[in-house]
């Protein structure tokens, strides 16, 4: 499989929820997200109602993986935390664990001292759960390939292409 | 393997559309966003250059139906296709679940074609991939222009798998359509099928042998945790 899939239980991403639902409410901050260095957004909290938090998601990762190079370039293997601030709002990201970031934004009702002393206060809480969703089991497969496309019929109509799947 | 929530009921998987400069990638997903009828979408995110050129990825996510009560989300991106920015492409592989390898079917393009392919090969085998086993379909674009190579010919170059394909002229949406649901059905039917390892850095690393986790596998349909 490609590795970077993740399994993840209700009860799992509600403490995880729970965390980063902390994490704002102490820090004062408008948005916290999980993202994966792949891009996936596992969880959310806060104003993300005006945010396109899978946007985001692989905007973030992206700029943090560039950023390794970066790093590299000035002898670090990568960098633990990135802070780009603006004249009203600012993000912070932080890397988690080695498969995990902790996106933060924030604007003028709070400071990056505040966000990155809240942040590191629940980040071995949030590691520890982290660590459970990544050993959870793979799940059963969901349908026949068949099952599966009829699904798509809906969306994509049932038109004859020119292709196949061996050759001629 | 894809991204599976229970809390919210939703599957997320990573497609990638990879090839050769120019090749059609990048229209793909802009008709896609425009054309495609029914698929829940936002905006399409292209960092690109002031010509045009895809400078780091193009992004789209979306949402194709539901299967079994879980809400079926891909999220698309391209790669740049100028030889050049390689370290870049290998970024964007990060988890990926799904290929499309977008073939530019001009003769004069055959070269640069079985390039990338090799390119991505050796950038899958970095993330403990291997192109043989991974999901990935073929698209032999720009079927309208003059001097492309016949299917035969490009299917014996290009395809020694027998991997789905499908002819396209991706700027007036022709394939396009037909290209992301086979992927998407792929992927989505490899879930439960473990063949590879990754490893749990999700970081690039050497090449590895194939393993399996030895953890009972839980149903699809189960709302409880273990």
């Amino acid at each position: 499989m490609g590795g970077g899939g993740v399994v993840i239980y209700d009860e799992q991403l509600t403490r995880i929820n729970s965390l980063i639902g902390h994490l704002l409410k102490e820090s004062d901050a408008k948005c916290a997200l999980l993202v994966g260095k792949d891009g996936r957004t596992i969880a959310r909290q806060g104003f993300t109602r005006t945010i396109d938090t899978d946007q985001l998601g692989a905007l973030v990762a992206g700029a943090f993986s560039a950023s390794k190079a970066v790093a590299e370039l000035i002898g670090e293997p990568e960098f633990s935390t990135l802070f780009h601030q603006g004249k009203h709002e600012s993000i912070q990201i932080h890397l988690l664990d080695p498969r995990t970031l902790l996106v933060v934004t924030f604007d003028e009702r709070t400071t990056v001292g505040m966000v990155r002393l809240v942040t590191k206060a629940v980040s071995g809480s949030l590691r520890e759960i982290l660590q459970a969703v990544y050993d959870n089991p793979d799940v059963e497969e969901i349908g026949t390939p068949e099952e599966i496309a009829s699904t798509f019929d809906g969306v994509f109509g049932d038109s004859e292409p020119k292709g196949g799947s061996k050759q001629p | 393997m894809p991204t599976i929530d229970y809390a919210n009921k939703e599957i997320s998987c990573k497609i990638v559309y990879y090839g050769p400069g120019l090749c059609g990638k990048t229209t793909n997903l802009q008709l896609i966003h425009r054309d495609v009828p029914g698929i829940n979408k936002t905006n399409l995110v292209s960092l690109a250059t002031e010509k045009d050129r895809t400078l780091f990825f193009d992004f789209l996510p979306v949402t194709l139906g539901e299967i079994k009560g879980f809400k079926i989300r891909f999220q698309l991106y391209t790669v740049p296709g100028q030889v050049y920015y390689n370290a870049t492409r290998k970024l964007v592989l990060s988890g990926v679940d799904g290929i499309v390898y977008v073939v530019d079917s001009q003769r004069s393009k055959l070269q640069e074609n079985l390039d990338m392919m090799q390119n991505l090969r050796e950038n899958l085998a970095e993330y403990r991939m291997d192109l043989a086993t991974i999901p990935m379909v073929l698209q032999y674009n720009k079927r309208d222009l003059p001097g492309i190579l016949s299917v035969e010919e490009l299917q014996r170059a290009m395809n020694p798998r027998g991997l789905p394909w499908f002819e396209a002229v991706a700027v007036q949406g022709i394939g396009v359509k037909e290209t992301l649901k086979a992927i998407a059905t792929l992927t989505l039917s490899r879930i439960g099928k473990r063949t590879q390892a990754a490893p749990r850095d999700g970081s690039a690393a050497g090449p590895s042998s194939a393993t399996d986790t030895g953890q009972p596998k839980r149903s699809i349909f189960r709302k409880t945790n273990p």
